[in-house]
């Protein structure tokens, strides 16, 4: 046990002077030991100090080095900002969406109340049919209430087969929302991984420059052909033209 | 335009997918088929039987841009309607797209009179051109 300890200088250092304290101790001399305690645990804040500049120092010259912080304030200036303008869009849109399908769930159950209705009117019509059987107007009567009902009944099934399309069309925001969200995940993880390189750096490890992809390079990663810019977005996709602009320019091309 | 017209759908977003058909249900096309991006759909064109892909852009695996460029490229399919439905909305692409011959272009979000307008113009350029 003792040969690697007295084999290490600072080991064996650390234990003389361990044993000289045990020694004032024992000897009842606390003055002479309390200096000595204190000197001791000095000198190991001292090492630790030297440890954790020595540290700071690595980090601050292999972020340099690697051009961490460029990567890094990139990330932090731009595109965790364009990632939270993204985040608000899905807010909107789902919200614009709910609110949508809320209302048109509303209006479809305001409809079959009116053909529940109609129904109520046809009965009422056949039952004074029936009261006033023989009396020339009852059949008449009948044909008529029952011809202006399945003319309200038409035109209540056509308004809520329309409403159910606007239904389908409004859950279009799931595709919209599903890209930002995708996009938003793959800068997630490029700053985990510079987060994790810059761990690596800053332990003195073997360290692998990967550069943090971008919203956009990571984008471009998964599709192949080129940048892919995703759902418009005010403030982060200021370029993005609308249907007409888009129009106009197929136009002016022939189209 | 006959109504039975074979519409395959490329989008990787099956609620799109979905949205997409049952619009176009509701203008009366019921014959269509759905492909979840372009490497799906390709084998499909080339088995034959398509007359018309609707496509979105941004999608894995094969990209709707490069969905187009192959049909144009493949003699049998060159003639093929396509119809871009995409929330890529920028000048450049929408040029790019143009260059590589699409027929339509209907940027999302969208409206059910937005496809009905597209799907017109492009039967009535194909019955112009017949």
């Amino acid at each position: 046990m003792n040969a690697p300890m007295q084999a290490n200088p600072v080991r064996a250092e650390q234990l003389e002077r361990l044993r000289e304290m045990v020694g004032l101790l024992e000897a009842g001399d606390d003055t002479a030991f309390e200096a000595r305690f204190a000197g001791f645990v000095q000198a190991r804040e001292q090492g630790l100090f030297v440890t954790v500049g020595r540290l700071t120092r690595e980090l601050h010259d292999a972020m340099r080095g690697l051009s961490f912080d460029q990567h890094l304030s990139t990330l932090a200036d731009r595109e965790i900002p364009d990632a939270c303008s993204r985040l608000d869009y899905v807010a909107k849109v789902t919200e614009e969406a709910a609110h949508k399908t809320l209302d048109l769930v509303e209006q479809c159950q305001k409809l079959t109340q009116d053909i529940v209705v109609a129904t109520h009117d046809i009965s009422a019509a056949c039952h004074r049919a029936h009261v006033y059987a023989g009396s020339p107007y009852s059949l008449s009567g009948l044909v008529v209430s029952v011809d202006e009902t399945r003319d309200h009944i038409v035109n209540s099934a056509a308004q809520l087969r329309e409403r159910l399309s606007n239904l389908a069309q409004a859950q279009e925001y799931q595709d919209l929302a599903g890209q930002v969200i995708k996009r938003v995940t793959q800068l997630v993880k490029s700053v985990e991984r510079a987060l994790i390189d810059l761990l690596r750096a800053a332990g003195g490890g073997a360290v692998v420059q990967t550069r943090p992809p971008t919203v956009e390079s990571a984008a471009a990663a998964e599709p192949a052909g080129g940048i892919l810019h995703g759902p418009a977005v005010s403030g982060v996709t200021p370029t993005a033209v609308s249907q007409d602009d888009a129009d106009a320019l197929l136009a002016e091309l022939g189209f | 335009m006959d109504k039975n017209l074979r519409i395959l759908i490329v989008d990787d977003f099956s609620t799109m997918r979905r949205i997409v058909k049952n619009l176009l249900a509701d203008l009366g096309f019921t014959n269509t088929q759905e492909a979840d991006d372009g490497k799906t759909a390709w084998p499909m064109l080339q088995a034959g039987g398509f007359d018309f892909v609707v496509t979105d852009w941004n999608m894995p695996g094969m990209t709707g841009i490069d969905l187009l460029k192959a049909i144009r490229g493949e003699p049998k399919l060159a003639g093929l309607p396509v119809l871009m439905v995409t929330a890529e909305a920028q000048r450049d692409q929408i040029i790019e797209a143009a260059k590589a011959g699409v027929n339509g272009y209907i940027i999302k979000p969208f409206t059910a009179v937005t496809l009905k307008e597209k799907l017109d113009k492009i039967f009535a350029r194909m019955a112009e051109a017949a």
